[in-house]
């Protein structure tokens, strides 16, 4: 019982490793959405208070 | 988190999900992509159903499954375990429309007590970046894990 109390605590989940998964891993699924944040990532560029600090 | 989702699955990298929505319109296959952007360690996030006969997938159905706070549960648990594995990456999230946007924001409202003891979270307004702060419409949002960064 309180290993299932620990478990349902926990942030991190388990995860069961699917190999079958692995082929997704070779193609750009949602090839729109990727291109969006590239063109976001150009035009706003990163965030100042982040890339500040991570120099710090 | 406490709050009930999916269980998922994941490939060898922790780059792509998959769980399984159960609702009145029956078992809908969702995947959720890590997908690497241009620059180093910046990642967006992408995710939409799957056609399990074809294995194709589209980020712009609308499933109605009624479960949409356990989907984004789950795709909040799924951001857990792929920055365990990559606690330097940068995730960038958007919807594929403004209403997704807004339940983006909603649901992140939603766990923000518990998500910020953990993560970093600007939204997107304009041209610029900012703290997110609740009630406050945003293009996009950039997620970070505390720690070493923070």
């Amino acid at each position: 019982m309180k290993i299932i109390k620990e478990l349902k605590k926990r942030k991190t989940p388990i995860v069961k490793i699917d190999e079958s998964l692995n082929r997704y891993d070779k193609e750009v699924l949602f090839p729109e959405k990727l291109e969006k944040a590239n063109e976001m990532l150009k035009k706003v560029g990163l965030p100042k208070q982040w890339v500040a600090k991570s120099n710090s | 988190m406490q709050l009930p989702k999916y269980p998922l699955a994941s490939s060898d990298a922790l780059t792509t999900f998959e769980f399984i929505s159960e609702g009145p319109n029956g078992l809908i296959h969702k995947l959720i992509q890590y997908q690497r952007t241009n620059l180093k360690n910046i990642y967006n996030l992408a995710f939409g159903d799957k056609n399990k006969e074809t294995g194709e997938v589209d980020d712009t159905a609308i499933s109605n499954n009624r479960d949409s706070e356990k989907v984004l549960a789950t795709v909040v648990a799924s951001v857990y375990a792929f920055t365990d594995r990559y606690p330097d990456a940068w995730i960038y999230a958007t919807g594929s429309t403004r209403s997704r946007t807004r339940l983006y924001r909603m649901g992140i409202t939603k766990y923000l007590t518990e998500v910020k003891s953990d993560f970093e979270i600007l939204g997107e307004k304009g041209d610029d970046w900012e703290i997110f702060r609740e009630n406050i419409e945003y293009d996009g949002f950039l997620v970070r894990k505390k720690g070493k960064n923070g």
